[in-house]
């Protein structure tokens, strides 16, 4: 495949094969339409499942509210690290953006968890319905995980791996915090385990399919 | 790797070539051909990995095209391409058995500000007396690296010297010639 005939070639074939192409959008912009989208889907699930009766009465307390938002903030950001990653030319310290929010909302789980603790003591470790969290994160990620896979195919030129690691996080601390909408989460241990499994197995799928897109991709 | 003007001129280019310009974008293509060229030949052990990692950037180029923003600037998104490209390169050579040396793949030259001052400060009569009054494997390491402008990884396959033997030996050759030169600086 090597020399200047060959590249010749190559650069001809390309060339003729040059059709029109629709420009990308930037990246902030395609962030924001899917979150939209993601809202309308997560919209449906609560809507299926219902608001939880004691939700008013549950984000008085700071602590729910910090969770909550952190959740969703960790959504958010990571979906604008992932889409700004997925396009070549921009910096690899996108990654960054979501890990304050990150910190707060895993931290807020553990400060809830060891509350619970200090309150039941060992009891606290009960399995209980924890695994319908585990359930509920991984299905819903599923749902919102085709389409961001579709918008961010683009990202297995540049960083594979990393792009899907970020969307893996924004689908599953999204799903996270739409759980606790519908569903009553006590941060007890094993919700906690159970969450950091959901979240830890949808970032690790969506990095095997960038890292398996980027290779058929070179194919 | 492009400077700004060629950068604009190439943002024009590409966005023609989105609207379907086709000989605008053979045209575009052939140049980045030539820059990538030499990017990669610095950056890869032979001629024909960095020819065939030129072909690999110029489709990757075509395949995601239309994710380039006329509004930014080009330079960024080729080196991205680039760069991805050559780093898959070296992993396929390191897979079959090439010692390549990925870290100095990316730095095969050094920007050391002083060594750099020293040279434009001497005449060509005398560096290359002070080139010859190096240790063998000192000299050997500056004239395959500096001299031959060879990658690390080239380097080494012609002296069979590791690469991070050469590493150290063109760094030591840099500081000998910074002190011959500073001590001839001083006497004159």
């Amino acid at each position: 495949m090597s020399g200047g005939n060959s590249l010749d070639a190559l650069i001809g074939r390309l060339a003729e094969d040059g059709k029109p192409v629709k420009r990308l959008r930037p990246p902030a912009v395609r962030a924001v339409l899917w979150l939209i989208a993601a809202l309308v889907v997560i919209a449906g699930i609560v809507a299926y499942h219902g608001l939880r009766p004691d939700l008013m009465e549950t984000l008085k307390e700071p602590g729910e509210m910090v969770s909550l938002c952190a959740a969703a903030a960790t959504g958010v950001a990571a979906t604008f690290a992932a889409f700004f990653l997925a396009v070549p030319g921009y910096s690899s310290r996108w990654s960054l953006l979501p890990l304050p929010v990150a910190i707060v909302w895993v931290s807020g789980l553990g400060i809830g968890c060891y509350a619970d603790w200090l309150r039941f003591g060992p009891e606290g470790i009960s399995l209980g319905d924890s695994y319908d969290c585990f359930q509920a994160i991984v299905l819903t990620s599923l749902a919102l995980g085709v389409p961001l896979a579709i918008l961010l195919r683009h990202a297995s030129i540049v960083r594979p791996v990393l792009t899907a690691a970020m969307g893996g996080l924004a689908l599953s601390s999204l799903a996270a915090a739409s759980l606790e909408l519908y569903h009553h989460v006590d941060a007890r241990i094993m919700d906690v385990v159970w969450h950091v499994a959901a979240v830890s197995l949808v970032v690790a799928l969506s990095s095997g399919w960038g890292a398996a897109s980027a290779n058929r991709l070179k194919g | 790797m492009i400077d700004d003007e060629v950068d604009l001129r190439w943002a024009a280019a590409m966005s023609a070539a989105q609207a379907g310009d086709r000989a605008v974008y053979a045209g575009l293509l052939r140049e980045i051909a030539l820059a990538v060229t030499r990017y990669c030949r610095r950056r890869l052990p032979t001629p024909e990995d960095a020819d065939d990692t030129v072909q690999d950037v110029l489709i990757t180029i075509h395949k995601v095209r239309e994710t380039y923003d006329p509004a930014r600037p080009m330079r960024p998104w080729l080196v991205t391409i680039t760069r991805r490209r050559i780093a898959d390169r070296l992993r396929m050579l390191k897979r079959r058995g090439t010692h390549v040396d990925l870290e100095a793949a990316e730095n095969v030259t050094f920007d050391d500000s002083r060594a750099n001052e020293a040279e434009t400060r001497l005449s060509a009569g005398e560096l290359r007396a002070a080139i010859a009054a190096l240790p063998p494997g000192q000299r050997q390491a500056l004239e395959l690296m500096k001299l031959k402008e060879m990658s690390l990884a080239e380097a080494s396959a012609v002296s069979g010297v590791s690469v991070s033997a050469l590493k150290v030996a063109t760094h030591r050759a840099i500081a000998t010639l910074r002190r011959t030169m500073g001590a001839r600086d001083g006497g004159s």
